[in-house]
């Protein structure tokens, strides 16, 4: 369980957290979003006693990280995939941290195994390629089987395969019942992992609350329509709070009005419908319009 | 929660193992010491220093058995004893100890700054959180990584000085107290300068900055504060800085007896190098274990 009370954090003039509070419960995976320097690093930095806070606290499992007496049971994290010295080998990395808890050297073949990393654990980290790094930095995570999982844009450099191993792997860890916490900026990869999501906006929080939810509610509901009679029914469909978008001569797009109502409207017509489908907004859009004030860095138009 | 971890595999599709928990130990300064072991020896740059001292030394040693005919035929103009020019023979090799602190200054130095500069920290950091103990077991493992390394440094001074004095007749009395005081005294003034060296790496955090500071005080010291004896025409306040000024201490604690009647005494000169130690030390862990990693 991860706990943060009125966290805050500045550098100088510049407020990078802004005294957030937030618990994220066992069994779970909590997506942590936000636009580039919304404070998301910064925050689990502070977890993990790497940087102070000025103000409030964040702790796991009821304790600051240094106080815990063997901190690799019970947090792992993945702060940054460069975390290692390039002159070790990720074998050695992962021996030396071992050291610290009298962890078997077993059970660091176990993780390089899990990770997928036997065929260049005894290889200097410095040829590495970012994807390697990351799954070393993942191995290092996991070699104390902690209860807690941090991990900051773990599947960065990844390819579609690691992708799709990270995602499974953070599933399978909030399914045994451990605290997942996990910051990416692919929102497609969010969406079929967090069930969670707080999104941090100028160091506030901005949502916090379930995927489904979020979605829900900053998104826009629509609803395909599919009819030989297409014209025909988007006049019976016309209203003050309606929105109709033709697609072409059988298809269009409504939004204010929900399928049903709009199945029950060609029923009074007589009109026979092809096609009635719902169109959720994506994670995407709904994060895009809800952090659209928060982007700090915006990108120029394409010309 | 230590929860049952079923295994994710490297190829996703692949069968997963059971497992039991893996035994985690708590975190005690003997374990972060090992680990801070293992990190000295895992590190291919401090093979690099630690061939590179001991090319100096045979380089010193290969010039003292040049040199040692000179040696003899002055000795023998002069009238001065065999067991003294015996001593002289060994003082003159065990100089090199002096460059062997810049080398092993900047190791020290080296290993705490890379931590930073790999970004490192991060992951020793949430292996071992508490500052302190990480700090002391990283200067205990590295100085005790010097220590040993002078100790060679110091047997193979032995391994051909002994024969080279026996040769020339002028072997001074083995276990002498000049001969140990030389050989204890030049191997604890490599230990505690290198740990100037460390506290600078803390303090400063970057591998050039600490090792320019550090050569700085070691070279530059006696250089500025010559200079300024020779501006302020003579002054007392620096010829009385001077006595305190690293080399200065270095040379009055290897000469095992006050040498010049400015000379500080023996035991005090050992104190105030350990000052210095400790002047870079402190500092350096205070503000490791207050600032952000």
């Amino acid at each position: 369980m991860i706990t943060a009370n009125g966290l805050r954090k500045t550098y100088g003039a510049t407020t990078a957290v802004d005294g957030i509070s937030f618990a994220l419960a066992p069994g779970k995976v909590t997506g942590f979003l936000g636009p580039n320097g919304a404070g998301k690093s910064t925050t689990m930095r502070m977890a993990m006693g790497l940087d102070r806070p000025t103000a409030g606290s964040i702790t796991i499992n009821g304790k600051a990280f240094a106080e815990h007496r063997a901190p690799l049971r019970e947090v792992g994290a993945v702060l940054d995939a460069g975390a290692a010295h390039p002159g070790w080998t990720g074998r050695q990395q992962l021996r030396i941290l071992a050291a610290t808890h009298d962890i078997s050297h077993a059970r660091v073949d176990e993780v390089i195994e899990m990770t997928g990393l036997s065929s260049v654990a005894s290889k200097r980290i410095k040829g590495y390629s970012l994807g390697m790094s990351q799954r070393l930095g993942i191995a290092a995570a996991l070699l104390g089987d902690p209860g807690v999982l941090i991990f900051d844009e773990p599947i960065n450099g990844l390819d579609p395969e690691g992708v799709r191993w990270v995602r499974q792997l953070v599933r399978r860890l909030a399914g045994q019942g451990r605290t997942v916490f996990i910051s990416s900026h692919l929102m497609s990869e969010m969406a079929q992992t967090a069930d969670h999501l707080i999104v941090l906006g100028r160091g506030s929080i901005i949502a916090d609350q379930p995927v489904g939810d979020f979605i829900d509610a900053t998104g826009e509901t629509r609803v395909l329509v599919r009819t030989e009679s297409s014209q025909e029914l988007m006049n019976g469909l016309a209203g003050p709070e309606v929105t109709l978008v033709c697609q072409d001569a059988e298809t269009f797009e409504v939004r204010g009005l929900d399928a049903r109502s709009i199945g029950r409207r060609a029923l009074e017509l007589g009109l026979v419908i092809h096609e009635l489908t719902p169109l959720h907004s994506s994670l995407e859009d709904s994060y895009l319009k809800l952090t659209g004030d928060y982007v700090e860095h915006r990108s120029g138009g394409l010309s | 929660m230590n929860a049952h971890i079923s295994h994710a595999t490297g190829t996703a599709g692949a069968a997963e193992p059971e497992h039991s928990a893996p035994e985690v130990a708590e975190v005690t300064f003997s374990r972060a010491l090992r680990a801070e072991w293992l990190k000295l020896l895992a590190l291919r740059l401090n093979w690099w220093l630690c061939a590179a001292a001991v090319a100096l030394l045979i380089v010193t040693l290969i010039a003292t058995v040049l040199s040692t005919r000179f040696l003899m035929a002055d000795a023998s103009l002069t009238g001065g004893d065999a067991r003294q020019t015996g001593l002289n023979l060994f003082e003159n090799a065990f100089s090199i100890f002096t460059l062997v602190t810049l080398l092993m200054g900047a190791l020290a130095a080296v290993a705490i700054t890379t931590e930073h500069t790999s970004g490192s920290i991060r992951s020793s950091l949430a292996a071992v959180p508490n500052r302190t103990v990480f700090f002391f077991a990283k200067l205990l493992a590295v100085l005790g990584f010097i220590g040993a390394l002078t100790a060679v440094l110091v047997v193979l001074s032995f391994a051909v000085l002994l024969p080279l004095s026996g040769f020339y007749d002028v072997l001074p009395e083995l276990l002498g107290p000049e001969i140990w005081w030389l050989v204890f005294s030049s191997w604890a003034v490599v230990v505690i300068t290198s740990a100037i060296g460390f506290g600078l790496g803390a303090l400063l955090r970057s591998t050039a900055g600490a090792v320019v500071t550090y050569c700085l005080l070691l070279f530059s010291g006696p250089i500025a504060l010559g200079l300024l004896l020779a501006v302020s025409g003579g002054a007392g306040w620096v010829t009385e800085l001077m006595r305190f000024e690293i080399f200065a201490l270095q040379r009055q604690f290897i000469a095992g007896t006050a040498s010049m009647s400015t000379d500080l005494p023996v035991p005090l000169a050992g104190l105030l190098l350990l000052v210095w130690a400790g002047a870079a030390v402190v500092p350096g862990w205070l503000v490791f274990s207050r600032r952000d990693a």
